[in-house]
């Protein structure tokens, strides 16, 4: 189905590409591409559905077939009829605001009839398992539903290819084992998938090869059996996500200090409009501990977070600091809140002002460099942060987070979407900031990072399917 | 349901056309509350009771307004009496083209696929549309980062107003760069590019309710302008 | 940036996205003006031009085709119909037509001193959404005044901005002057950030 011979692409602006690939995918197969960050499994997406070169331009050269037909010869919109493309992010490519539209969009734009059109989707919608949300507005629906919508709107089409680029990337627990089904019933009816991922574990199942790129080439396949025999070590050294599921545990070898509860909530609530979001939230954060809190998406974990960095006030209750009642204004000052969305984080023009702002005394400046160095980030200090990878980007937050000198930071996401090997730099910067006193609460779904650095678990427990959350703080450790 | 008692696309584009032609050709301006009103009826027959509440609040503190100036002499200090003149004559063309604003996207680029317009129109239209929410949440990201930075602090913004401006303003726009291009993918891996007429899933036949609108909506407008001659 | 002139549907979208997002801070700004004669006849428009050229400048730099402005002009003239002046739509249309026409040699979307001279023709002929619609709505608002018993120095104090020459002619330079200083400041941050960035 999908021929892929002595393919080469480069990047018209950049460096990046990939080299002398070929690969082979069948009818019915699906293929996992992986990696570490920047080793051209995007590309090879981009390159099976079309958008590079014609929309990422670069220079290609050698063979790419899908279903027996050369690519080069094909235009956008018939690839687009034989190629179904998953992206990222789904709310950033809603063209509508119900489904009813979203879905119909890409059999629209083939100019079918309405009749047909209609049919189509509401086969979609059908397949998709979106019924019972059909009415809703898309910004209400779930990261899971958002994602099954937008496969819908491709699956209209009746693609016989599927190419997914990082889907899971902004679903919880709940959201990736529903697209496993999805995709699970997807390669059954005989569409073919071909998917880029970092988190293994959910695909295990699924998958029936694993390619494993570096530096724009291809190293290895291997199948699930002989990816699960990897030893850890091995794993980690090609920067792998782990491959098992279950539940995130503790580290072994955490303890948790007695000492005094650097910041405490106390029947923290939150209303917003007619919604209450939180009600009656308590819970305490040991100082220099790493802390996390997870919980569905939209059980409000970013609004607690929010609150407690005080960019958000509190409809009730009240948020201590070192056991004194703190106000949002001093809460800010004490209190580091990392977002989970890079795009509107940085103000400056290189990554070192990004840091050090208007400070420029010289043991700052040297801290500065360490820091950078060991974030990866110090070839890339004169560098605009929009230039930067994702990854990267998340590295530096992350970098400035630590680097702010406030007591408490609270990030929101720090490594969704990153490979292993940036995953455990991330977890290591937490873990020595935490001895070096700083309280680190960390918003994630991610176990392994868990695993790697967290003294404790807050999980925001909805008992509920609609909010207020019965926030059910649970520690896995009592502090 | 207020999506069945909706008119369609066309009886609002001819609303909009009999009302500013009412507006522009009408002799007398206290008099366009025969249009005014005219809309409202409008409105009400579509179930748009919010809007007409709404703003019939305000149209009547307009009246007031107007026989107090017209009156009693009484002389405005923050707004000027001039624009309670203009927003009073211009009240009819604002809530139909509320009402077609507010029509649902969808309904949008249906006609819009009907009268063959190119592909890129719709979009540009779709856009828009999804804009103003996705901009708001953007912004107030941009201001939440830089609140958090400590950026957002009185005396900065006073004593600093070009660098401020800057702090808000590159982030934003680089994000709205990027939703351009995250939406332009989207787009194309859809099909967008392909050229010729686009498809649309709702699809609405004009109804003899429609067509009285349409005429209804003729005779007021002539009726209007000939009376706004009488009395000019 | 591609050599070819046609537009992609990536220009579309952009134009539209940016668009909006001029016509957002223009209407944002003048109706909080709206509140003091003074400031929304003589400054507001000064004020809206010179935090637009950034925007502006970035619009047509990214886009690097014609009809840009066209473009968000005959967009701007639509809401300004929307709102029943629909006269403004065609003049919108013509101020357009003369900024394309400065922006026509290939290779002027790059070139800062052009843009810089579209946005400030553009400031200059963006006085025309207040002018306007007081010179048609006049007569109306006159009589309307008139029979209220206003006296007729009350009336002309209204506008006396716009007809005594001296202030006309602050206006207009103010306007032009706020557009051209909006676009050295543009110029600063498409070189301080969007080229670095590589968006342009």
């Amino acid at each position: 189905m999908i021929e892929l011979k002595n393919v080469t692409f480069q990047y018209a602006d950049a460096e990046r590409g990939v080299y002398d690939v070929s690969l082979r995918v069948d009818k019915g197969e699906c293929v996992v591409l992986t990696g570490l960050s920047g080793c051209g499994k995007t590309t090879l997406t981009r390159l099976v559905n079309g958008l590079a070169p014609a929309y990422y331009q670069g220079s290609l050269s050698g063979e790419i077939r899908i279903d027996g037909r050369d690519i080069r010869s094909m235009k956008s919109w018939e690839i687009g009829q034989l190629v179904g493309s998953v992206f990222q992010e789904p709310k950033s490519q809603f063209f509508s605001s119900e489904m009813n539209g979203e879905v119909a969009f890409a059999s629209e734009n083939c100019g079918f009839s309405g009749e047909e059109i209609r049919r189509r989707t509401d086969e979609a919608i059908r397949r998709l398992c979106l019924i019972p949300v059909r009415d809703r507005p898309l910004d209400k629906l779930s990261s899971g539903e958002k994602q099954r919508t937008a496969i819908a709107s491709v699956y209209a089409l009746r693609p016989k290819v599927f190419v997914c680029d990082e889907p899971t990337a902004n679903l919880d627990e709940e959201g990736i084992v529903e697209l496993a089904q999805t995709l699970a019933e997807l390669k059954s009816a005989g569409y073919t998938l071909l998917i880029a991922e970092h988190r293994l574990a959910w695909l295990m199942e699924l998958a029936d090869r694993f390619v494993y790129l570096k530096d724009g080439r291809i190293i290895q396949e291997y199948i699930p059996e002989a990816v699960s025999a990897l030893p850890e070590e091995e794993r980690k050294g090609m920067g792998l996500r782990r491959v098992t599921t279950g539940a995130a545990s503790l580290r072994s070898d955490s303890h948790i200090k007695k000492g005094t509860l650097v910041l405490q909530a106390k029947r923290l609530s939150k209303r917003n409009q007619k919604v209450k979001i939180l009600d009656n939230v308590s819970f305490g954060v040991q100082k220099g501990s790493v802390t996390a809190i997870t919980g569905k998406n939209g059980a409000g974990k970013t609004t607690l977070a929010l609150l407690l960095s005080g960019l958000v006030r509190q409809s009730g209750g009240e948020v201590l600091l070192n056991e004194r009642k703190a106000r949002a204004a001093c809460r800010r000052k004490h209190v580091y809140y990392c977002s989970n969305d890079m795009s509107t984080q940085f103000f400056t023009a290189s990554v070192s002002e990004e840091l050090l702002n208007t400070e420029l005394t010289e043991s700052k400046l040297k801290s500065a460099r360490e820091l950078l160095k060991r974030m990866g980030l110090y070839a890339y200090k004169d560098a605009h942060p929009a230039t930067l990878s994702g990854g990267q980007k998340q590295r530096l937050a992350v970098a400035c987070a630590l680097f702010s000198g406030r007591e408490i930071l609270i990030l929101d996401e720090p490594t969704s979407g990153l490979d292993g090997a940036n995953m455990e730099l991330i977890a290591a910067e937490l873990r020595a900031a935490a001895n070096a006193g700083i309280t680190v609460i960390v918003i994630t779904h991610d176990p392994e990072l868990i695993e790697c650095c967290c003294d404790n678990i807050l999980e925001i427990q909805d008992r509920f399917d609609t909010p207020p959350w019965k926030c059910e703080i649970q520690y896995h450790r009592e502090p | 349901m207020r999506a069945e008692s909706a008119f369609s696309v066309p009886v609002k584009l001819w609303a909009l056309l009999c009302v500013l032609v009412g507006v522009s050709f009408g002799g007398n301006v206290l008099l366009t509350c025969i249009l005014t009103g005219f809309a409202f009826v409008y409105l009400l027959l579509q179930r748009n009771i919010r809007l007409v509440i709404s703003y019939g609040c305000f149209y009547l503190l307009l009246a007031l307004l107007l026989v107090a100036i017209r009156y009693h002499g009484l002389h405005m200090v923050v707004f000027s009496e001039f624009y309670v003149l203009m927003f009073w004559n211009l009240s009819a063309v604002v809530l139909v083209s509320w009402d077609l604003i507010t029509t649902p996207p969808g309904e949008l680029s249906a006609f819009l696929s009907r009268i063959h317009a190119p592909t890129a129109l719709i979009l540009g239209l779709l856009v828009v549309f999804r804009f103003f929410p996705t901009m708001r949440a953007e912004l107030k990201g941009v201001g939440r980062s830089m609140k958090n930075r400590g950026l957002t602090a009185p005396k900065q913004l006073l004593l600093h107003p070009l660098v401020s401006f800057e702090y808000v303003l590159v982030p934003f726009l680089l994000r709205v760069l990027q939703i351009a291009d995250q939406l332009s993918v989207s787009a194309v891996a859809r099909c967008a590019e392909r050229p010729g007429v686009r498809g649309s899933y709702y699809g609405r036949k004009m109804t003899y309710r429609d067509i009285a609108m349409i005429a209804a909506w003729t005779v007021v407008t002539v009726g209007f302008v000939f009376l706004g001659r009488r009395f000019a | 940036m591609q050599e070819t002139n046609k537009w992609t549907v990536k220009d579309v979208i952009t134009t539209v996205l940016l668009s909006a997002v001029l016509i957002v801070i223009q209407l944002v700004v003048n109706m909080v003006c709206m509140a003091n004669d003074f400031v929304s006849m003589v400054l507001s428009v000064g004020i809206t031009m010179f935090m637009c050229a950034p925007v502006y400048m970035l619009m047509v730099s990214r886009i690097g085709k014609r009809f840009v402005t066209l473009i968000y002009m005959t967009i701007l003239g639509v809401i300004f119909l929307l709102m029943g002046n629909w006269f403004l739509l065609p003049y919108y249309i013509v101020v357009g037509i003369i900024c394309e026409a400065i922006l026509w040699k290939r290779g002027s979307c790059e070139n800062p001193n052009r843009l810089t001279a579209s946005w400030t023709v553009a400031s200059l002929l963006y006085n025309g959404v207040n002018l306007l619609p007081i010179w048609f709505f006049w007569d109306t608002y006159y009589d309307f005044a008139i029979s209220s018993g206003m006296e007729q120095s009350y009336i002309d104090s209204y506008v006396h901005y716009y007809t005594s020459p001296g202030w006309l002619v602050f206006i207009l330079l103010f306007t032009a002057l706020m557009g051209f200083l909006g676009c050295l400041v543009g110029r600063r941050l498409i070189c301080k950030h969007f080229k670095k960035a590589g968006v342009l």
